[in-house]
């Protein structure tokens, strides 16, 4: 039979009695022992549900509810969840990556795109903006210790500069892969530079990380 | 100048609000035949166009309105949404809609469309700017925020455009929709508001139906009263405690809210109302994402024919990584209630993160048509008519008044 964790009602009553040095210390205490997510599943929001009920019961007045959020508020850091809506948590294990739009072009929407899709699959992204000089990408690949880098070109005039990255990698001693975006790369009969050639986000997703389904 | 309306212009506004679309169009005409200018029949006609996407005949009509009036407001809206709709004149709609702000700057629609036309162009500065401006005139309104949250993704943003995704669904109604549809709470009679005053219903049940009729009508102290006085005397009552939760949510006190849903679970996990609430409240913090989804999930499967569940759950997922299981929410929401914005919306950020723009602008620009508020060019006709209306006044008074006792000039004898 599932039992109630001991500590639900030792933090449910020191919220109750707004006592939040001994909930601090309790939440600490248990995450220590049990780790933030039994923490959170198995003790603190349970002994939430408690203080609810005490209040409901006429134990605890309005006041001393709202005084028990207050407590609760600043708990909830400690507890492993605090405030923001933010994507799933970045994984710290993802591919890093050097991304921009190579000069002369400023089209940057489909390399934002790219840059956000990886970022929320878990990957370090370093982007680099729009018209960006080619040998830009290899100091930042060097720096970062890149896994690829994506450039961005989608005209004529930029895929022509495609080159000069490929070599400004070769004379930094980054033997990153070098992925290739944007209309002119696309349209182009054939890329040699590059290892590869993306139509969106999620090519290059497959191309970066092994496919859309590879976890974040 | 506004004219007086004439009386088949006013037959032509009767068939137009009852869109009878033909016959409006028709006794329209009629006033034309009469008034060739006339600025609110050609306004009425270019509404009438616009509802059945005939964009050209719109533009025409709507052009010659305000080149007779340039006061005429409510010729401005068929106007912008024409040229918008026709792809083409995102930079005439830029300016239709700058004309109509200057001259309702007490309304945040103009602004939101403006900002959405500026998006479409890529214009993103400008875009952010009307944002802003539609936000100080209705901080509430939750279309704005979306737009942002679309602007900041295109520029690569990703922790303003999470923000941004986060204010649009604090703002949007779709959640508190939700929960008085999964606890049947009835729609109450806007124009007789509950009465909150002593004595309370000694019935729990009877007193519960009046905290939910006080809450939809936004009496939440009053609310809240009556609900905790069930729950005081039946702690264990999950509907009191739902419904306190969602009060305690709408009056902002997250934690308070988080607390009761919680508790109403605990007590009956099959209280849908309180879990959806609970879920609200889990979502707002990223680690407790995969609580919330759970909870929505749930929901899901006990009321599948509820669009607005399957956008939320889908929403979890997305924040979670999960796009397979987004995209299928989104589209089973869409397939349930097409006229539903939200997940427009997320969509339209799906597409943008695929590199689909042109999906993403079509899909962005739907949801903008579906959340246009209704009644708004009403609103604007209504204002022009009453301004005619104040101005007619004086000078009929001015005729109505008795003759001045001073002698007439000679001059004016004459």
């Amino acid at each position: 039979m599932w039992m109630e964790h001991p500590s639900i009602e030792t933090l449910s009553r020191a919220l109750a009695a707004l006592d939040a040095d001994a909930c601090v210390r309790i939440v600490e205490e248990i995450g220590r022992a049990v780790g933030s997510e039994r923490l959170m599943t198995e003790v603190f929001l349970p002994a939430l549900s408690q203080v609810g009920d005490t209040w409901a019961k006429g134990l605890l007045d309005d006041l001393a509810f709202a005084q028990a959020a207050v407590i609760v508020e600043q708990l909830w850091a400690l507890a492993g969840a605090p405030a923001g809506r933010s994507a799933a948590p970045k994984s710290e294990q993802g591919p890093t990556v050097v991304i921009g739009v190579i000069s002369p072009d400023i089209h940057d929407i489909g390399k934002n795109q790219v840059a956000m899709l990886l970022s929320k699959r878990g990957a370090r992204v370093h982007d680099l903006g729009a018209d960006v000089d080619p040998a830009a990408f290899a100091t930042k690949a060097r720096e970062v210790g890149a896994d690829a880098v994506v450039v961005g070109a989608s005209t004529q005039r930029s895929l022509f500069m495609l080159p000069d990255v490929r070599m400004a990698l070769e004379q930094a001693g980054v033997e990153s892969r070098l992925i290739a975006g944007g209309q002119a790369a696309l349209a182009a009969d054939e890329v040699p530079q590059a290892d590869a050639v993306v139509a969106d986000a999620y090519e290059a997703l497959d191309e970066i990380m092994g496919g859309p389904e590879a976890p974040a | 100048m506004t004219r007086p309306r004439s009386q088949q212009l006013v037959l032509a506004e009767g068939l137009a609000r009852q869109l009878q679309v033909a016959p409006a169009i028709e006794a329209c005409h009629r006033v034309l035949e009469l008034d060739a200018k006339d600025p609110l029949a050609h306004a009425l006609c270019a509404d009438l166009y616009a509802y059945g996407a005939f964009w050209g005949k719109a533009v025409e009509h709507a052009t010659v309105a305000i080149e007779s009036d340039p006061d005429c407001l409510p010729a401005y809206l068929p106007l912008g949404l024409a040229y918008d709709a026709l792809g083409i004149a995102t930079d005439q709609a830029i300016l239709v809609w700058h004309e109509l702000a200057e001259l309702v700057p007490d309304m945040a629609l103009p602004q939101a469309l403006l900002a959405e036309a500026y998006l479409t162009i890529h214009h993103f500065d400008e875009a952010l700017n009307a944002v802003e401006m539609a936000s100080n005139i209705d901080g509430e309104w939750a279309r704005p925020h979306f737009t942002a949250a679309l602007i900041h993704q295109m520029r690569g943003e990703a922790d303003k455009a999470e923000d941004a995704w986060a204010r649009a669904r604090e703002r949007d109604s779709a959640g508190e929709d939700l929960f008085y549809n999964l606890n049947r709470i009835p729609q109450i009679d806007t124009t007789r508001s509950p009465s909150p005053e002593p004595p309370w219903p000694d019935d729990l049940q009877e007193r519960l139906r009046l905290a939910e009729a006080l809450l939809r009508d936004g009496q939440l102290n009053d609310a809240s009263a009556v609900a905790k006085s069930v729950a005081n005397e039946r702690p264990e009552s999950d509907r009191a405690l739902g419904d306190l939760a969602a009060i305690h949510l709408k009056q902002e006190m997250a934690n308070e809210a988080l607390i009761l849903s919680r508790r109403a679970v605990d007590i009956n996990d099959q209280n849908l109302g309180a879990r959806h609430i609970l879920a609200t409240c889990y979502a707002r913090r990223t680690a407790l994402l995969p609580l919330a989804a759970e909870l929505w999930d749930g929901i899901v499967a006990s009321e599948p024919r509820h669009a607005v569940v399957h956008t939320l759950a889908a929403e979890a997922r997305l924040a979670l990584g999960d796009e397979d299981a987004a995209v299928s929410g989104l589209f089973r929401a869409v397939d349930i209630d097409a006229a539903q914005p939200r997940p427009y919306y997320a969509l339209a950020s799906l597409y943008l993160v695929s590199g689909m723009y042109a999906q993403a602008r079509a899909t962005w620009r739907r949801a903008g048509a579906l959340s246009l508020p209704s009644g708004v060019f009403w609103d604007l006709y209504n204002r022009v008519v009453e301004a005619g209306e104040a101005e007619a006044a004086p000078a009929a008074d001015a005729a109505a008044a008795p003759a001045p006792e001073t002698p007439a000039s000679p001059e004016g004898q004459a």
